[in-house]
């Protein structure tokens, strides 16, 4: 199996890869190339055409809704002849197809070794998810090539809290946490300490110090439990949600927020529901499940409208922002950004500008234009680094840094990849802070692709 | 101390409620009131809730929560306010009355002399100068912290009060931080209650008086819509509400998100086969007694007075109030039938005024059956009091007794 860092900024280094696996593969081979988003997928296999030599031929198969047995299609296509061994088949929309395509492809691994068929599926992440995990058997013959679009590890997601911290500078946040902790050392009835602990979880998770913030919430959730509060419990739910899936933790973010809606439905609290409708939608956007992270957003979407909660519709915006983006709908993901920014003015929602202007530096970006990429994502670390969101100011250098790169500006490239590495090591996001190792590492070492 | 002439018979039926302890001892009498279950409530509850109180206007609310502060203020630490001395009546939303809750609950602890943590109040006085852009700084006299924070929000009580395009941008920035709002204010109280811990272990109550006056849809608004954000205070609240909210379909549900809600019933003077309730006619003739020598109204003025009043406490002073005004101006030196008569006329062309065509099938078969059945006119009907609600013992409704002379016209 084939994977790649997630940080890789160019896709010229899985190309090559997958280019020499094409040309050896004699007997065929079962590519799955996992990757969100379509314009990247378009662009892959135009270079693959382009690179791999006259002799191959190229065919495209689009799965729908009516015939999701892929294994019967390749036999059918190979049948009239139109596929044989010099033939690269790219299979489209799988994700129409599912789930029932899974079953089909572990029943009829055989048909495309017996094929000899040379066949790429292109999947989004969730798709590759349930290979992994329900057709395990069809898996093991198959290479996986995970191609992470720029915009995904780039964009800046705004998550739904319940009711979201909003504040100044740091030196606010870290006042406020002081007030919390001085509360709590003197409360004494199970009400309070529950409040106290959840408002710290939430403080907490904004220094980005998830660690302590998930204790908050478990000692409030303890004690929600004890002298009931269901309201209370379902809000802790999502915020828990929440930091795992800050941590990039989907499966168990998707847990919390589920045990979430369950309860704020059963209780009708709108609110909660709307929020986690929300966050939802958001883990299966970061898994590439575009179509339901829509209709999640756009269930979420259509109660807020309803109710008038302006505040909650900016994460919505946002979010459907991004996956315009991620399918390189770029003047509808701005008009999505646009509407969210506006709402933000008016409102002073700073946290979510600077959200917003980062995702509004990674268009420009995709689109070539990265004097302008550079302002955008410098806006938006101005304003990460007064409110103290350093996560968002490390992303949004490792952002400036990809730009750097493509304009072929190692120098400053370099020095973006090492502010963003520094600030994730610092935020004890190692994972992140290692990747960007690497990518320094690469850089300096002359071994960029 | 009692009236012992007609002047003073307009003095001492001032129509205000009863909210002095010795108001209450000298002029109180004890009716049929769910106060005393609400205070026990309100004592045995462990963790802060949230009541609904109401009773027709006029009935005599505002008095039962005065008794009700005073049954309760050993343990609690109560700001009582009203919604019309603070807010604009025609228009409050459910951030107002979280803001004046927070308000409130600093300035009486303020007033009293009680030392907050420095950095809680540094920490409000930044968060209110930043969300109402009201600056402390501008102001030329020096002022210590708690006194500046003292000074933004009785400064922002009267913006609320009138300013709508400020209220409107407040409202706005608010709504979309109320997380934040609540974090203030739930720790004002904690602290509060935690200097309160020292002293005496008290906690804070909130009674919020006159909102039993605002439009049913505006109760609707705040009490079915906004309910949720009513209950996030962390200390026990009453919310006074409208009679027609009771009445309204949306109740059952608005009843879900609070821990109890109480109605006070109207004195009852008839029976409802039409018999007399001498009970409750006691009660007014001694409510009358306590605050006049009853020898300044004859017999019968003072029982066409109690007749006339439907059993609604407001209206019963009001009568025997201006009757003595109608009598003095006859040089009379005690109040006659027709005096209070004189009175009733203007009250019956008050409601002949509001009424309307359509009303009156509605109010005779109200009159007939003694029953009232659900309908968005009714809920005005109550409203505007012409049909009353009997609660004690058996539910049954009927018109106030001032309409039934126009029924036939």
């Amino acid at each position: 199996m084939v994977r790649y860092s997630s940080l890789d900024y160019s896709i010229t280094g899985q190309i090559d890869r997958l280019n020499l696996v094409l040309r050896r593969a004699e007997n065929g081979v079962i590519v799955l190339l996992e990757c969100n988003s379509l314009p990247l997928r378009e662009e892959v296999i135009n270079r693959l055409k382009e690179e791999l030599d006259e002799n191959f031929k190229f065919l495209s198969i689009n799965i729908d809704e009516k015939n999701k047995n892929l294994p019967g299609i390749v036999q059918d296509y190979s049948g009239s002849g139109r596929i044989d061994k010099k033939t690269v088949v790219f299979v489209h929309n799988i994700d129409d197809a599912m789930p029932e395509v899974i079953g089909y492809l572990n029943w009829g691994r055989e048909v495309f070794l017996d094929l000899k068929v040379k066949i790429i599926i292109l999947c989004p992440t969730f798709v590759a998810d349930e290979i992994i995990k329900n057709a395990p058997d069809f898996y093991r013959f198959s290479h996986r090539i995970t191609i992470k679009e720029k915009t995904q590890t780039r964009g800046e997601v705004i998550p739904s809290f319940i009711s979201d911290v909003k504040y100044k500078d740091l030196n606010e946040l870290n006042e406020r946490i002081n007030i919390q902790e001085h509360l709590l050392k003197k409360a004494t009835e199970d009400y309070k300490i529950a409040d106290l602990s959840f408002n710290l979880g939430r403080l907490y998770f904004k220094k980005n110090e998830y660690k302590n913030s998930l204790k908050f919430f478990n000692d409030c959730l303890k004690i929600y439990e004890k002298i009931g509060g269901k309201k209370q419990i379902a809000a802790t739910y999502n915020e828990m949600g929440i930091i795992h899936y800050s941590q990039g933790n989907y499966s168990e973010a998707l847990k919390w927020y589920k045990k979430s809606m369950e309860i704020s439905e059963k209780i009708g609290n709108i609110t909660i529901l709307t929020t986690t409708y929300n966050n939802i939608g958001e883990v299966r956007r970061v898994q590439g499940n575009y179509s339901e992270a829509l209709e999640w957003y756009n269930k979420s979407m259509e109660i807020k409208e309803k109710i008038g909660d302006t505040a909650g519709l900016v994460a919505t915006y946002n979010n459907i922002g991004l996956i315009h983006n991620s399918q390189g709908n770029y003047p509808e993901a701005l008009e999505w950004y646009n509407k969210g920014m506006e709402i933000m003015e008016k409102i002073g929602d700073t946290a979510g500008l600077a959200a917003t202007y980062n995702n509004i530096g990674s268009i420009h970006d995709a689109q070539g234009n990265y004097t302008g990429a550079l302002k955008w994502y410098n806006k938006s670390i101005e304003i990460s680094d007064k409110l103290g969101m350093l996560h968002y100011s490390a992303m949004g250098y490792s952002n400036m840094g990809i730009a750097c790169l493509e304009n072929k500006d190692i120098n400053s490239a370099l020095n973006y990849f090492t502010k963003s590495r520094d600030l994730f090591r610092k935020l004890g996001l190692d994972k992140d802070a290692d990747k960007a190792e690497k990518t320094i590492s690469d850089l300096t070492t002359g071994n960029k692709t | 101390m009692k009236a012992e002439n007609l002047l003073g018979v307009f003095e001492f039926f001032e129509i205000k409620p009863l909210e002095e302890e010795d108001e209450i001892k000298n002029y109180y009498e004890k009716r049929e009131s769910p106060i005393k279950s609400l205070s026990k409530a309100i004592l045995l509850s462990k963790k802060p809730a949230k009541f609904l109180f109401s009773g027709h206007r006029g009935s005599g609310k505002s008095t039962e929560l005065n008794i009700l502060s005073g049954k309760v203020k050993d343990k609690y630490f109560v700001v009582n306010f009203s919604v019309f001395d603070l807010l604009s009546i025609h228009d409050i939303k459910d951030i107002d009355l979280l803001l004046t809750i927070g308000s409130e609950i600093y300035k009486k602890a303020y007033d009293e002399g009680i030392k907050l943590d420095k950095k809680i109040v540094n920490d409000l006085s930044a968060w209110m100068e930043d969300v109402t852009k009201i600056s402390i700084k501008e102001q030329k006299v020096s002022l210590g912290g708690e006194a500046a924070l003292n000074w933004l929000l009785i400064k922002l009580g009267s913006e609320m009060q009138t300013g709508t395009t400020k209220k409107e941008e407040l409202r706005g920035t608010i709504k979309q931080r109320l997380g934040d709002l609540m974090e203030k204010i739930n720790s004002l109280i904690y602290e509060v209650e935690n200097k309160l811990a020292k002293k005496e272990g008290k906690k804070i109550l909130v009674i919020i008086d006159d909102l039993d006056k605002i439009d049913l849809d505006e109760a609707e608004e705040l009490f079915y819509k906004h309910s949720n954000s009513l209950t996030l205070p962390a200390c026990s609240i009453v919310y006074t509400i409208p009679i027609s909210l009771v009445h309204s379909s949306k109740y059952t549900q608005v009843k879900l998100s609070f821990a109890n809600s109480y109605v006070l019933p109207n004195i009852r003077l008839n029976k409802k086969d039409g018999g007399k309730d001498e009970a409750g006619r006691e009660i007014l003739r001694k409510v009358a007694g306590k605050r006049m020598d009853l020898n300044l109204i004859s017999g019968e003025a003072l029982e066409k007075a109690i007749d006339g009043c439907g059993g609604d406490m407001f209206q019963f002073i009001y009568i025997i109030r201006f009757a003595s005004i109608e009598a003095d101006n006859k040089n009379r030196s005690r109040i006659e039938k027709d005096d209070v008569s004189a009175i009733l006329v203007n009250l019956r062309n008050d409601f002949d005024r509001i009424l309307k065509k359509d009303d009156y099938p509605i109010l005779k078969e109200i009159h007939k059956t003694k029953d009232a059945v659900d309908g968005e006119r009714l809920l005005e009907l109550f409203h505007s009091l012409s049909v009353l609600e009997y609660l004690n013992a058996e539910r049954w409704c009927d018109i106030h007794p001032l309409i039934i002379p126009l029924l036939d016209k």
